[in-house]
């Protein structure tokens, strides 16, 4: 356990060593899915949920388990249903026979990390619950107004195969989450190892996720990620590109500031990830496809072939 | 307080320079105005009316773009109406010169400007217009004083436009950091460099005196074209007006003033420069030879009595008396006016006989012909210049324009005669027509066989300040360079009318040889004459002080002995050995118009007795007659020939050339064809070199540098980076492409290349850090440069055909 003690201090080589410890853990849970868990790492220090949309099986829910476990603090969870009900997420008032009050029962949003699987599987009005707390970060509950736990972050997945008995997730809200990820199926020479590694699983062998680094020690990492600069002229290459986007006759809704905004702070997680103080044209097309992914749509099935299409005429700045 | 007083609301410090300016131009303008009537007064007044107009137009509008709109008649209107008013005082014989028009439309911009500089964007515009309506009547007015004010107040000027402008430059720059002093010590040494160039090419032109010949501006009237009113420029403007009221009559020369007065005549400035002729006495050398001969030499005495003169060139040494004009205040001559270097004729000699330059008409006596020149008389046949009115002006046409071959346009000049006392009119070459104020009188003028026009009154002269305009032809020798075949033709075809011109009994064996030596193997007429100029320039000395001896005629001959020797030995010589080619010849003598004499206040170049000068004329299609200057020392005369004639004959010699030398043509075509199949190479060559200058004085950026030299090289060897793609990521593709093993130590060099090349580029402060300077980041770019050769990149593009970006 030695190498996975608990990191304090803010200074950045600090910081980057606790990064590089969080990589290992989180891969040594997903083995072979190094992009990914670069991607789920930049929206934790990014602040931005994120969105699974991937086949069952594939790690969503144990990728989202080894974050929670990483980043330690209180874990959540949700198991979307049809019959999951808003108080369910967000808690309910309970009297109190003894004080003859009602009490607050806090739901599972009041978490640091909340893992909401098949999430397109709850009703319209659950859905809105949750996104109205990923949205303000707080619950209002019977008039009164309770707020998260400041390094909230939601992890959810949804399936694409199964679309009976699912309400599809409304476009406008999709950009309450900052990525949407497919995980994919992993490489053969990774799965041998998989094989090889559930074959011996016991006791002997805990596969238990490790925690790496506390909420506190998050909060700290997310105030550095704002300090990781932007020239000029690559803000003026994020412009290039949002113009390119509203600009373009196969997207029916543009590109928002506020998608802007997040783009610029993921690409700034993700240059820390780099161990970088400072903004690339590399970073932002990173970051780019799953970023504009939940906010891009039109007629079209996938966004990607579109956003790689501006990305490759939008010219970078040098 | 005036806004208040008034209830206008425009800029003040905007008015004050355009009122000024305004001021200024039409205080400049009423320089040239000669009479005062009230048409006089109109200008101003449109200038004034056309302003206010604006102003009430304008006054209640607060939207700039609608401002805009009404600027545009009104500026419209500036324009047309100077001109227009100009117009109708040309009529009224008030003329204004056309850039002192421009320099009024100017004026009413300004003014009009400063109305609407309640808008801060007109505060500028006014500025900038009135500092240059300013500055430029300011460098107009003569005198250091002016010219020094004009400098100070342009300076000035350029410095309250600057700071104005570093307001915006800052806003501009605040958020990149390149520091704000840079900026300003470069804007500041830009603007002195720009003021220091143009002040230079100002003091140039107006040294070389091209200012004063060309004209102001290209409406002013000029070399090339005449305008009444023109201020400057040759033209016949009130520049070189004479300064007497009327010189129309030549009454002195009735009033004796002339003929009794002790002014050196031509003859006199003659002698002064090259000193008295030795006295021949012809009769007494001719008593030992035969009868007819001796008849010949006595009917030459007489005929130089009648014709023009002679110019011997065996002469006394000089003595030191000052003849020169003590009693006036000018040294010069005259004044000319227009582009110098120029030669001008006073007299030309074709005969050459006994160390003496005559004029004849006749061919060389021979035994056949004395009786008919006894009967002939005269021997120089004058014949009197025709009279043509050209806008209101009589102009002497000395010949028509022939046909000729060597045309090359008109040039326009002026004499103004002070001193020179001849009753011959200093002449350019190949002169068309002259004018003399309001001379209209045929008969008042004669041209003898010389082309030299001249007073018919035996016995007068010019008056002093008597201004004559002369229009002569330049001379265009693209005929002579591409079509010398031709030429020959004509001149053979005339070949008895210039016998006269061909003469070479006095020319002796070593100098006929000396001339085919020089022309041997050349085609054309006028290579061989200049063979024979550049040989004379190049191989002997001018000597103003050498003398034939005593007895020794052939000065061509001492020349080439001595190896130097006067203007006039010289001409001789190259006149003979022309000659001796078949090309006819003629010596002149005359003035030399030194550009040295150039006098900037006036305008005009001066020509001092000094200029006299001796030089000889050819012609090669027996019409033209082409100056030639031998003498090493002077300056080669001008040819003109017109743009796609130069272009013509390049090609022409070209071709020549290439018929001449097959091998070498054939060797240089084939290492044009080598570079220009291996161009990329070339190319990729120099960004290379300038690579390694850049990372030598510069490695700051050796990152930045590198990048830009690998896109280079990726573009020229076929695949150029894509636009979106950034240069780390290209580079990343291009090593794993290249290094398909695993090659830790070009993974971190390129690692460490790209590290160094996104802080540079992507750092908002990289400037500042400096992190790209340290040994190893210049090592790791120059390892990158060095792996990601031009050859091994086209050797890739040939095997992949396109990158797969990682």
């Amino acid at each position: 356990m030695s190498e996975t003690a608990i990191l304090t201090g803010t200074s950045r080589t600090q910081i980057n060593h606790g990064i590089a410890q969080l990589r290992t853990v989180l891969n040594r849970a997903l083995m072979g899915k190094a992009e990914v868990i670069e991607y789920v790492m930049a929206g934790l220090l990014a602040g931005g949920h994120i969105l699974f949309d991937d086949l069952p099986g594939l790690g969503k829910t144990t990728l989202g388990k080894a974050v929670a476990a990483a980043v330690g603090g209180k874990f959540g969870r949700i198991q979307g249903t049809p019959d999951l009900l808003p108080s369910d997420v967000t808690g309910f008032n309970l009297f109190n026979r003894k004080t003859q009050e009602f009490e607050f029962r806090p739901g599972p949003v009041f978490s640091d990390v909340l893992l909401a699987d098949e999430i397109n599987r709850a009703t319209p009005r659950t859905q809105s619950a949750l996104f109205e707390a990923m949205g303000e970060r707080q619950v209002s509950v019977d008039g009164k107004t309770f707020p998260l736990l400041e390094t909230f972050f939601v992890i959810a997945t949804q399936n694409p195969i199964d679309h009976s008995g699912t309400f599809e997730l409304p476009e406008a809200q999709l950009d309450r989450f900052a990525m949407k990820l497919t995980i994919g199926y992993p490489s053969a020479d990774d799965e041998i190892a998989l094989l090889k590694d559930e074959a011996v699983r016991d006791s002997a062998n805990p596969k238990r996720p490790e925690q790496v680094i506390t909420p506190n020690e998050l909060r700290r990492w997310q105030d550095e990620v704002a300090r990781v600069e932007v020239a000029e002229k690559v803000q003026r290459y994020l412009v290039a590109i949002a113009t390119a986007i509203r600009g373009h006759k196969e997207i029916r809704n543009g590109l928002s500031p506020r998608g802007l905004i997040m783009l610029q702070r993921l690409s700034q997680a993700f240059a820390m990830l780099q161990e970088r103080d400072f903004v690339t044209p590399d970073d932002i097309q990173q970051v780019a496809k799953p970023v504009l992914r939940v906010r891009l749509s039109g007629n079209f099935d996938s966004a990607d072939p579109i956003i790689q299409e501006i990305l490759n005429s939008v010219p970078v700045p040098v | 307080m005036l806004n208040k007083l008034f209830k206008i609301n425009v800029n003040g410090f905007s008015l004050l320079l355009a009122v000024i300016a305004w001021m200024l131009v039409f205080m400049w303008r009423g320089a040239y105005q000669f009479q005062w009537n009230f048409a006089v007064y109109l200008q101003p007044l449109g200038s004034l009316g056309l302003a206010a107009g604006l102003f009430f137009s304008t006054r209640r509008i607060t939207e700039v773009r609608r401002v805009d709109f009404w600027l545009l008649p009104f500026g419209l209107a500036g324009l047309v109406l100077p001109f227009g008013i100009g117009l109708v005082e040309r009529n009224l014989d008030l003329g204004t010169p056309w850039e002192v028009l421009s320099m009024v439309v100017f004026a009413n911009w300004t003014l009009l400007l400063a109305v609407l500089s309640r808008h801060e964007r007109y505060q500028n515009l006014t500025a900038i217009f009135a500092g240059t309506s300013t500055f430029v009547v300011i460098s107009m007015i003569e005198g250091w004083r002016f010219s020094l004010l004009g400098g100070a107040y342009a300076i000035v000027l350029l410095w309250w436009s600057m700071t104005r402008y570093w307001g915006k430059l800052e806003q501009k720059f605040a958020d990149d950091q390149v520091s704000k002093a840079s900026i300003r010590s470069f804007v500041f040494l830009v603007s002195i460099a720009g003021m220091v160039f143009l002040g230079g090419l100002l003091v140039t032109l107006a040294s070389t005196g091209a200012l004063s010949w060309r004209g102001f501006s290209w409406f002013s009237g000029g070399n090339v074209y005449s305008d009444d009113f023109a201020q400057d420029g040759v033209g016949q403007g009130d520049g070189i007006r004479a300064a007497t009221n009327n010189p129309i009559t030549f009454g002195p020369v009735d009033s004796q003033i002339f003929l009794e007065s002790k002014q050196p005549s031509l003859y006199d400035i003659t002698s002064d420069v090259y000193g008295d002729p030795q006295k021949v006495r012809r009769s007494t050398r001719a008593v030992g030879i035969q009868a007819e001969l001796m008849q010949h030499a006595h009917e030459r005495v007489a005929v130089s009595q009648q014709a023009s003169g002679e110019f011997s060139v065996a002469r006394k040494p000089r003595n030191q008396r000052a003849t020169t004009a003590k009693d006036r205040l000018s040294l010069a001559l005259f004044h000319f006016k227009g582009q110098a270097p120029v030669w001008l004729g006073m007299e030309t000699y074709n005969h050459f006989d006994d160390g003496c330059w005559v004029q004849q008409d006749q061919v060389a006596i021979t035994k056949g012909n004395v009786a008919r020149r006894k009967s002939g008389g005269n021997q120089v046949v004058y014949r009197n210049v025709s009279v043509e009115t050209q806008s209101g002006k009589p102009w002497m046409k000395v010949r028509h324009q022939l046909n000729s071959s060597f045309w090359g346009g008109w040039e326009y000049a002026a004499v103004k005669v002070i001193n020179l006392q001849s009753l011959r009119i200093p002449t350019p070459p190949s002169l068309e027509q002259f004018h003399i104020d309001r001379i209209d009188r045929e008969d008042f003028f004669r041209i003898g066989s010389d082309e030299i026009p001249q007073l018919n009154h035996g016995g007068s002269q010019i008056p002093a300040d008597t201004v004559i305009h002369l229009v002569s032809a330049r001379t265009n020798l693209y005929q002579a360079l591409v079509s010398p075949q031709s030429l020959r033709e004509q001149l053979n075809n005339r070949a008895f009318a210039l016998a006269d011109y061909l003469n070479t009994d006095a020319v002796s064996e070593s100098i006929k040889s000396l001339a085919s030596n020089c022309a041997e193997g050349l085609q054309s007429d006028w290579e061989r004459v200049e063979a024979i100029v550049s040989h004379l320039r190049d191989n002997y000395q001018h000597d103003s002080d050498a003398l034939l001896p005593e007895g020794e005629t052939d000065a061509a001959r001492f020349l080439v002995e001595q190896g130097a020797g006067t203007d006039y030995m010289f001409a001789t010589a190259a006149a003979l050995m022309i000659r001796h080619l078949g090309i006819p010849t003629r010596l002149v003598k005359g003035f030399w118009v030194d550009p040295k004499n150039f006098d900037r206040r006036t305008g005009h170049t001066s020509v001092l007795g000094k200029n006299v000068h001796v030089w000889l004329e050819v012609s090669l299609d027996g019409m033209h007659w082409t100056p030639i200057e031998p003498t090493p020392g002077f300056p080669q005369p001008r040819y003109h020939l017109s743009m796609q004639q130069r272009i013509a004959l390049a090609y022409f010699r070209t071709c020549r050339w290439v018929a001449a030398h097959p091998l070498t043509a054939g060797l240089l075509i084939l290492l044009c064809g080598m570079l220009t199949w291996n161009y990329k190479w070339l190319l990729q060559g120099y960004h290379t070199l300038m690579w390694q200058l850049g990372t030598r004085f510069n490695p700051q950026t050796v990152a930045r540098q590198s990048a830009k030299l690998i896109d280079r090289r990726a573009k020229l060897a076929g695949f150029p980076r894509a636009a979106g793609v950034s240069p780390a990521r290209f580079s990343r593709s291009l090593s794993q492409l290249l290094t398909k093993d695993e090659d830790e130590e070009t993974t971190n060099c390129v690692q460490q290349y790209t590290t160094a090349l996104n802080c540079e580029l992507y750092h908002p402060r990289s400037m500042l850090l400096g992190r790209a300077a340290d040994q190893s980041t210049i090592q790791a770019c120059r390892s990158v440069v060095a792996r990601f050769g031009f050859s091994n990149l086209r050797r890739l593009r040939k095997t992949l055909g396109s990158i797969n970006y990682v």
